[in-house]
């Protein structure tokens, strides 16, 4: 369980997260979804170690995170942004197995959990050899995908994994994704902000605005019970245009 | 801050200087960046030679500065000046009539001074002869006449009390067009008519040779240039015995001569100085003709000496620097406007306040070369680093890497090219700069330079220069190739 308590942030004067309350139960998917600038990444940087809340509290399971336990935790959690931070000077193979070596696990447990990993997120050996500026969006993603896999975390954040990869590609990867959530049932946060892939990936939605929650809930309750007009006019304007075009 | 980096500075550089110190026993003499002084320093060489000594000459240093200091830092035991130049710039002009008053004025430096060597090389304003008849010049007053005259004076000169500060004043001269240049360029820019006077030595062979009309210090400004030798008090009295000998040896135009011999004639300064002793004091010394290919091979390695330490010393200080910088924000700011200071002082400037630190030779030279070479090293470290994407810093972070590990394996082999690219423009002006070292006695192809400058020979400038523009292409090509190489 991933809970995060009353966190505030200020950049500047510019509010990014104002008091922001977000339980996350064990073993489910939560997608965050709002308009840019909601504050979505923000939390999930947060989240990471990355930023420094100015007031509020994040706990995973029992611990709450802090200076000291950063680097533990974030051992214990993986990591996806948009467009992979994949090292570039290292292969494919090396960004996912750099931190194994690191925390010294031996060879032969890297090369199975490598070929675990690849067959789950369906990578090709001989893509791994290659370097990420060889590798198309979608690869990358996936070995982005199976870099954070590679310690065998508890939680899983992902920021616009499949965000600049193109729609017959991300697709595909959508479904693969709901495929591994199910498999490894290891508790996600994802932030997306496509209305589709939010319902799709995610057991409960939640919706962020100028840096707070306007609502949490399922699909089905956000889209029958809006609880504002916010919440009516970002499901409209995430409508697919098509579905207009078919009813005139 | 600052102080934390000169205390860096000389705890690299001392152990090295006081090492260097404690080997060589023998006794060192010096001479000035002129001929007269260079031939001098030679004759005092050879004739300390013959008689059994072990001597080191480090010869054309530089101006009266480098040398007295030198001197009084024990980097140079022996060498020669002239009367009024001591009493004038070290003594701010007491009033001394003898060689005693000389002597005991200079005791409290721990230094003596011999006798006259037998001639007065007095400072003397040189014009072409037409000028001279044209304009009427006949003394020095008469250039009050004439303030549209274009007048250039050596570095020296133009600095002194008893240079152009005290001769415009004594002689009310209005010339507002006064250059600085090097003493041996003076007498080709008045042969061109870029300029209209000069300052002279008074035995310079270039006077009859550029038939030069010599102005009348009608108010017998400059006062008498006695040469003398300088010497540490602490040297062999044996050896202040054999300086002794040398004092009135040498008349005014028997120097003409020597010094004509050098500049004109294209004899070397040995050969001059051994045929001098052989016939004043029946002394035989042998001079080893250098060939081009082995003057060629010594200060290829003499150059490679001082960029090579002081760049490897670079590199080791600036990448830990450079990263500091990036690392902590609150340095970031101070540090690189530092090393951009450094950048800024003059080479010739930054030579000079190394010698009161190190003395004089190769390794304030090196210091030198060692404090230029920072910024392009640090900057690019720094940069290298900085210009790594976010994404790829906070992927690093997510994944529970320490930062030394992250360091180690993602920020320091990106940011290679950049810092590969500091590294080599470091070099590149490295190789370049080290030939100014020479105007502190360091080794290096600048020697070639400074003496072709002296005895005005192109070739022997381009035996410097050649080689100091090949070394820096080879550098830049070596570096570009292991570019291409390597981080592709």
């Amino acid at each position: 369980m991933i809970k995060v308590h009353q966190i505030t942030k200020y950049f500047g004067a510019q509010r990014a997260l104002h008091q922001v309350n977000v339980d996350v139960p064990e073993g489910s998917t939560l997608a965050i979804i709002g308009p840019s600038g909601c504050g979505k990444s923000t939390l999930l940087r947060i989240k990471m170690g990355l930023i420094t809340p100015d007031k509020g509290e994040i706990h995973f399971g029992k611990d709450k995170l802090d200076k000291t336990n950063t680097d533990a935790l974030r051992k214990r959690t993986g990591y996806v942004i948009q467009k992979g931070g994949l090292f570039p000077h290292m292969s494919a193979r090396k960004n996912v197995t750099l931190a194994a070596q690191y925390f010294g696990w031996s060879e032969s447990d890297i090369s199975h959990k490598v070929n675990e990993l690849s067959e789950l997120v369906h990578i090709s050996n001989n893509l791994l050899d290659k370097k990420p500026t060889q590798l198309s969006g979608g690869e990358a993603q996936r070995v982005s995908l199976m870099r954070a896999l590679m310690l065998d975390p508890d939680y899983i954040l992902m920021d616009e994994p499949l965000g600049s990869i193109d729609p017959l590609v991300r697709n595909e990867m959508q479904s693969e994704l709901k495929e591994i959530f199910s498999k490894l049932s290891k508790t996600v946060v994802l932030v997306t902000h496509d209305l589709g892939e939010a319902a799709y990936l995610g057991d409960e939605l939640l919706l962020m605005k100028e840096g707070g929650v306007v609502q949490r809930g399922s699909i089905k309750t956000i889209l029958n019970k809006p609880a504002n007009d916010f919440v009516s006019d970002f499901i409209n304007a995430q409508r697919s245009l098509l579905h207009q075009v078919e009813q005139e | 801050m600052r102080g934390a980096c000169i205390s860096l500075i000389l705890g690299l550089f001392l152990p090295i200087a006081t090492m260097a110190q404690d080997n060589n026993k023998e006794v060192v003499i010096g001479s000035k960046l002129f001929t007269e002084s260079v031939i001098i320093g030679e004759i005092t060489n050879q004739l300390l030679i013959d008689n059994g000594y072990q001597t080191q000459y480090k010869s054309q240093l530089g101006g009266t500065r480098i040398l007295w200091n030198a001197l009084l830092e024990g980097e140079i035991d022996i060498y020669p000046d002239y009367t009024g130049t001591i009493i004038q710039e070290i003594l701010n002009g007491q009033n001394i009539d003898s060689y005693q008053a000389l002597n005991d004025a200079l005791k409290p430096y721990q230094v003596q001074a011999t006798k006259s060597l037998g001639f007065n090389n007095s400072y003397a304003i040189g014009v072409n002869k037409e000028t001279a008849t044209q304009s009427g010049l006949k003394t020095i007053s008469d250039l009050a006449k004439h303030p549209d005259l274009k007048l250039g004076f050596s570095n020296e000169f133009l600095d002194r009390n008893d240079g152009w500060k005290g001769l415009s004043e004594a002689y009310n001269l209005p010339h507002q067009q006064v250059t600085g240049l090097d003493h041996d360029l003076a007498y080709r820019g008045l042969e061109a008519g870029n300029i209209d006077a000069i300052d002279l030595y008074s035995t310079d062979a270039e006077i009859q040779y550029y038939d030069l009309a010599v102005l009348e210090d009608d108010q017998g400004f400059f006062p008498d240039y006695q040469a003398i030798i300088l010497y540490r008090m602490d040297i062999d009295e044996s050896m202040v015995s054999l300086l002794e000998s040398l004092e009135g040896s040498i008349t005014e135009s028997e120097m003409v001569a020597l010094n004509a011999q050098v500049k004109l004639e294209g004899e070397s300064d040995q050969q001059v100085a051994a045929n001098f002793l052989d016939e004043k004091f029946s002394i035989k010394s042998e001079v080893v003709q250098s060939t081009v290919w082995s003057r060629l091979w010594i200060n290829t390695l003499g150059h490679l000496y001082l960029v090579g330490i002081s760049l490897t010393l670079a590199i080791v200080v600036a990448i830990p620097l450079g990263i500091a910088a990036v690392k902590n924000s609150w340095l970031e700011g101070p540090l690189l406007a530092f090393v951009g200071v450094l950048q800024t002082i003059p080479s010739l400037a930054l030579l000079v306040f190394m010698i009161p630190l190190l003395g004089i030779g190769s390794l304030p030279a090196m210091a030198a070369l060692f404090l230029y070479s920072l910024l392009p090293i640090v900057r690019n470290t720094h940069s290298g680093i900085k210009e790594i994407p976010a994404s790829v810093q906070e992927s690093a972070w997510a994944l529970g890497l320490s930062n030394r590990f992250i360091l180690r394996k993602i920020e320091l082999p990106l940011a290679k090219p950049t810092i590969l690219a500091g590294i080599k423009t470091s070099a590149v002006i490295n190789v370049g700069t080290a030939t100014l070292g020479a105007l502190i006695g360091a080794e290096g192809y600048g020697q070639p330079i400074l003496t072709g400058i002296r005895l005005d020979d192109t070739a022997l400038i381009l035996e410097g220069a050649i080689p100091a523009a090949l070394m820096a292409l080879l550098v830049q090509w070596s570096f570009d190739l292991y570019e291409s190489k390597f981080t592709n």
